[in-house]
């Protein structure tokens, strides 16, 4: 009797561990085989894509239409506060603007009106989010972003570069070619933005900075002789900032400096390529050479990506049913492959983005602040380049990781920086115009530690040729 | 009596050359009386505030002004007590761009803060009063509703 009850349990266990090791392998893709996989297909099947698709566009919208900082006026300089993306409350503040963002994008002619400079510059010294954005957007384009018909609003601005939301529920939104700010009156109880200014203030009532508008300190208006002028809307920081030294890592490279082989076997595959069927050579220098039907992938030793197509369609993307969708899908693809590289690094949209542009850049984030790449002849860290109905014809990615150190670093003055950028331009310009001043890294490629810079953009070069 | 002309005469040119250079040299170090005056108003334009005088709720305001490069400028605040104005921000020296801007932190009702600059061509002071008014007067007036009775009627 004894037997049979031990050869039930034994026969019981080993059922149990087959469902276990099933299971395993159904969800564990690193024991799915190459070559045609049902498990492979049905991840990529349109079905399974309607469980996924709304959380990967939340999250390739971050990458395309987020601010990259968010100012909360209080109603006072001394508490006013910049907000980068890294910080904890961004995503809060983030989301509650984008409910009034949602409806205010969709209003109506009759809701839409002009603001006079004293109104909105009113709004600034209120209490108000003032959201930056690195690019300007076509204002239809945007509205997509938002799921709204921006149609309306375009008629007054055909692309925007910056919004100030009031307390009272009124959304500004400034036309980037003009600089002037329409007003779309929303009937929004704001009482999530109130309670989120007040939280904001408390959280960082012991902040020294004092941030101010150029058009508080009339710095926006030039006087007598002077050159310069700032753009009404540019901060005039108080104090040096403090930034932390970030390191690159170039995610392809092992801790051993061999290549990863299992990070380009997963890159290999968000390119639809098959590792055990692809034909595969290296070249001289180290770069690996994939050879497809319809194009040409090389995963260069120095972390860089480079994708071409050779027949006249491309990559598919996205399905192409709007613009909108193709650039949600590339941010997707983007972000996918940082994934890939075990890279967390933010990225941001940081080319100019009207209907149908056809080539589009990212650029990273480290430390709530962008990073400028300058490496080679790379002067982005994504460039893609598109068709109309979502196929990508081109491809260069560079794959990196920047991670945050402990020492902190003290950018230089802001108004030195100021005088350095005028001193620069003053010897050949007549009238600058400062449109922005923005803390950057910049990246010339090597892995060395890199600090925060002060960097400036000029709006408008005007040289006058009777002086 | 001709040596003694002469030697009042030569003692009148000296002052008369070396008066304005005297009075160019005449800076201020760590106090400056409340009535100081200098020798000339264009050496910078305060931008912020236009009429040198506001009031606010805030903790702190800035001071903003334009200036030629290489202008010096440093800051006092009139201490009621003793009747002086003391150094509150050391000499910076406005750069290529023209702009200057400082932010002073403020006590209760009435701040007093005279800018000094300073070139070669001359030295300019200038006053600055900034009222605090408590952040209750302030919420009382906004709530304010004034009505007009027509007159006409």
């Amino acid at each position: 009797m004894n037997k049979e009850r031990i050869k039930s349990f034994v026969l019981v266990c080993l059922v149990m561990i087959n469902f276990i090791l099933a299971a395993k392998i159904l969800t564990d893709k690193k024991l799915w085989p190459y070559g045609y996989n049902f498990f492979v297909s049905l991840e990529k099947s349109d079905i399974l894509k309607v469980f996924t698709y709304s959380q990967d566009k939340k999250a390739a919208k971050t990458h395309i239409a987020t601010p990259e900082q968010i100012i909360v006026n209080t109603g006072d300089q001394t508490s006013r506060i910049a907000i980068n993306p890294d910080n904890e409350i961004f995503s809060e503040i983030s989301l509650a603007a984008d409910e009034i963002l949602n409806i205010a994008l969709n209003s109506d002619s009759k809701n839409i009106f002009f603001s006079t400079k004293s109104e909105w510059v009113s709004e600034l010294n209120g209490r108000s989010l003032c959201l930056n954005y690195d690019i300007p957007y076509e204002t239809t384009l945007f509205g997509k972003f938002f799921d709204a018909d921006a149609s309306a609003l375009s008629e007054y601005l055909p692309s925007l570069s910056r919004i100030i939301i009031s307390e009272n529920g009124s959304v500004y939104f400034e036309d980037f070619n003009s600089g002037n700010f329409y007003k779309a009156q929303t009937s929004l109880n704001p009482k999530k933005l109130v309670s989120i200014i007040d939280k904001t203030k408390n959280m960082y009532s012991d902040n020294q900075t004092i941030i101010n508008y150029s058009v508080d300190l009339k710095f926006d208006e030039t006087f007598g002789s002077q050159k310069a002028a700032l753009s009404p809307t540019v901060l005039v920081y108080s104090t040096p900032v403090n930034m932390p030294l970030v390191m690159a890592i170039n995610p392809l490279l092992s801790p051993n400096n061999t290549l990863n082989f299992e990070t380009i076997d997963k890159i290999l595959s968000i390119f639809d390529i098959n590792a055990n069927t692809v034909r595969r050579y290296p070249e001289v220098n180290g770069t690996m050479v994939f050879v497809e039907n319809d194009g040409i992938l090389k995963i260069h030793p120095d972390g860089v990506i480079r994708y071409q197509s050779t027949d006249s369609r491309g990559f598919s993307i996205s399905s192409g049913n709007s613009y909108a969708e193709t650039l949600i899908g590339i941010a997707e693809f983007a972000h996918s492959l940082n994934a890939a590289s075990s890279s967390d690094t933010d990225i941001y949209l940081s080319s100019e983005i009207f209907e149908n542009s056809q080539k589009v850049t990212f650029d990273y984030r480290a430390s709530g602040v962008g990073v400028e790449m300058d490496f080679d002849k790379y002067k982005n860290a994504i460039t893609a380049e598109i068709t109309s109905d979502g196929f990508l014809t081109s491809y260069t990615h560079v794959l990196r990781n920047y991670i945050p150190g402990s020492t902190l670093l003290q950018t230089p003055e802001y108004i030195k920086t100021l005088d350095e950028a005028i001193e620069k331009y003053s010897m050949d310009m007549n009238n600058i115009e400062i449109q922005k001043i923005y803390i950057s890294y910049t990246d010339s490629g090597s892995f060395t530690p890199k600090s925060a810079k002060w960097k400036t953009k000029v709006k408008s070069i005007v040289i006058d040729e009777n002086e | 009596m001709k040596k003694k002309l002469l030697a009042v005469l030569s003692i009148v040119l000296i002052l008369s050359c070396t008066l304005p250079a005297i009075s160019f040299a005449a800076t201020y170090g760590a106090t400056m009386p409340i009535d100081a005056k200098g020798n000339s108003d264009t050496i910078i334009y305060i931008k912020r505030p236009e009429s040198l005088s506001a009031s606010t709720s805030d903790l702190t305001y800035t001071i903003s002004a334009v200036g030629a490069q290489n202008t010096a400028i440093k800051i006092y605040k009139y201490n009621p007590a003793s009747g002086l104005c003391y150094l509150i921000k050391d000499t910076t020296y406005i750069g290529a761009s023209g702009f200057f801007s400082t932010v002073v932190t403020l006590n209760d009702d009435n701040n007093i803060f005279m800018v000094y600059a300073e070139n070669s061509t001359g030295e300019q002071i200038t006053r600055i009063d900034i009222s605090k008014i408590r952040k209750s007067t302030v919420n009382k007036l906004k709530s304010v509703t004034v009505t007009m009775k027509n007159f006409l009627g």
